[in-house]
């Protein structure tokens, strides 16, 4: 059993008196009447108007009728009705008009259609009323019984999804649940990898000070997380000097954009586990590379693909890094994006384009001017892979084994 | 005690209010109706008159077929003429004999005329009495029993 939920318990006697109930369905049921007499008498017009244009069709059939004339209310004479296709029409306003039997039907039907319309209307009305009437006295009746309403508040069991799904479902009765189980199990799944990485992470250590900084500068993770890639590559070069801060907020920086590509957590495992792997690679190469060009950093992605299945394997037992591995996993990550072809691609290619203008130098740091470059071979690296498929991966492996030769 | 026998005592005011000004009502009402048919007549015989005066002998008119929809009626012979003579019964009469039976039915009129009225003037008058016992109870309140019985008489 789970712990008593919050709640509130309100009889609904206090929200809708029953007295008041009452008298308000009875004053509804009384604009009914109201309506239904109305409506009556406009039904009566409409038939009166059926039987007259019944009546002045056939008149014309005769030259005349003989009828009884009234005079008055109380007296009648014996005549005829003579000019019997003739009509004198009142049109309202004592304005009246001369009109053939033809066009008096005419004028009858559109008269029966304005009829029509009105009761309609107030059929409409009477139903609206009726609804109001059936509420009022069902509140009533329920009040009368003691009927009680309660409200609780949906508390989630999954531990690690609480967090994110009560603030889904805070509001929420059950509608949607099965929505919201989904995204649920997705929410856990994310925020259990989350903590799989932090904790790797953790394992890891120092970071430069620099790429934090780097990352604080920018606005949007993705531009941090190319910053952190850039910190990467000097975080391998002087791995002394870096501090723990760093590592964390690099962490951070990792984390967002991972975030911003939730809807394929897959993605993010493999990731992991190729940045373990790779991360050895790359600690070699930038140091026979001092110089970040743009091949190195394609350079950096070709060994990578190559030991992408071996990540997969060893990925348990990289299960405590250093902090070169874990920079290695941070550019790893913004590049397998690319490899995988995610929405962080996008994202990617926003900060190419940021990142150009921005050339920062600074003097502790060996590959400013590499940085740059390294976002335009991202750019472009994206690109291509955006259009076609494995072909382009092939490219920066040769450039960097034309470099080495 | 006394403010109780008070309350009643107005409670059953109030309803023969109540029971008087229904009666009155409905005492107006028949009253009216007779009004009307006096008018009815009047003009009726107003009109047989001047017919009578002219010679006219044939008549046009329009004739309301419904809902304000007239049309042209020519009485060629007025000389009879066919009058309701109640329970739905419409007697065939001459010109001139319409005209006494219109005179005799303005009679009969009046008096029923009188008949309402003063059974209007009669309802009328208790519940003016009705209203000044009530204003009595009202007025002095801490009356002895036996004088307010004394008014409700």
């Amino acid at each position: 059993m789970e712990p008593p939920a919050k709640g509130t318990v309100t009889p609904l006697a206090s929200l809708f008196s029953e007295e008041e109930a009452r008298k308000a369905a009875s004053y509804v049921e009384e604009k009914i009447g109201e309506k239904r007499v109305e409506m009556n008498r406009l039904q009566q017009f409409v038939d009166e108007n059926d039987n007259l244009i019944n009546l002045v069709k056939k008149l014309p059939d005769q030259l005349h009728h003989n009828v009884m004339v009234p005079f008055g209310k109380m007296a009648f004479f014996p005549g005829r009705l003579i000019h019997t296709n003739e009509c004198l029409v009142l049109l309202g306003e004592n304005y009246y008009t001369d009109r053939s039997s033809k066009q008096t039907v005419d004028f009858l039907k559109r008269r029966d259609k304005t009829l029509q319309s009105q009761i309609h209307s107030l059929k409409a009305e009477i139903e609206d009323f009726q609804t109001e009437a059936s509420f009022f006295a069902t509140t009533a009746s329920e009040a009368a019984e003691g009927l009680v309403e309660i409200r609780e508040e949906y508390v989630e069991e999954d531990s690690s999804a609480t967090v994110i799904h009560s603030n889904i479902s805070g509001g929420e009765a059950e509608e949607g649940e099965l929505e919201d189980d989904d995204f649920a199990r997705i929410m856990s799944r994310l925020n259990e990898l989350e903590m799989e990485e932090e904790q790797e992470g953790e394992d890891g250590g120092d970071r430069g000070e620099d790429g934090g900084d780097r990352g604080e500068e920018h606005d949007s993770p993705i531009e941090s997380l190319e910053e952190s890639q850039h910190d990467l590559v000097k975080g391998i070069r002087g791995e002394t000097d870096r501090g723990r801060i760093e590592y964390g907020k690099q962490e951070t920086t990792i984390s967002v954009p991972m975030k911003a590509s939730r809807h394929s957590s897959s993605i993010r495992e493999p990731r992991v586990s190729e940045s373990r792997v790779k991360a050895k690679v790359i600690q070699v190469l930038p140091e026979t590379h001092p110089h970040k060009d743009l091949d190195d950093s394609l350079n950096f992605m070709g060994p990578m693909a190559q030991y992408l299945p071996k990540g997969d394997q060893s990925r348990s037992g990289t299960a405590q890094q250093n902090p070169g591995t874990w920079r290695d996993f941070q550019a790893t990550a913004a590049i397998s994006t690319a490899k995988a072809k995610t929405n962080v691609l996008g994202p990617q290619k926003i900060e190419s384009p940021i990142e150009k203008p921005e050339p920062e130098f600074d003097s502790t740091k060996a590959f400013t001017g590499s940085i740059v470059e390294h976002a335009h071979i991202l750019e472009t690296s994206t690109h291509s892979q955006t259009q076609s498929s494995v072909s382009q991966p092939s490219k920066p492996v040769s450039r960097f084994k034309a470099q080495r030769r | 005690m006394d403010e109780g026998r008070q309350k009643d005592l107005q409670l059953l005011e109030e309803i023969i209010d109540k029971g008087l000004k229904q009666k009155l009502v409905h005492a107006t009402a028949s009253r009216d109706k007779i009004f009307e048919e006096q008018k009815v007549l009047s003009d009726l015989r107003k009109n047989l008159e001047t017919l009578e005066k002219n010679a006219v002998n044939s008549l046009k008119t329009m004739v309301n077929l419904g809902s304000e929809v007239y049309m042209q009626a020519e009485v060629p012979d007025t000389r009879h003429i066919f009058m309701d003579v109640g329970l739905g019964f419409y007697v065939e009469f001459t010109r001139q004999e319409a005209l006494d039976y219109i005179a005799q039915k303005e009679e009969r009129s009046k008096k029923q005329l009188e008949e309402h009225t003063g059974v209007i003037t009669q309802i009328k008058g208790r519940i003016k009495l009705a209203h000044y016992q009530i204003q009595q109870l009202l007025n002095l309140p801490e009356e002895d029993p036996s004088s307010s019985r004394q008014r409700a008489f």
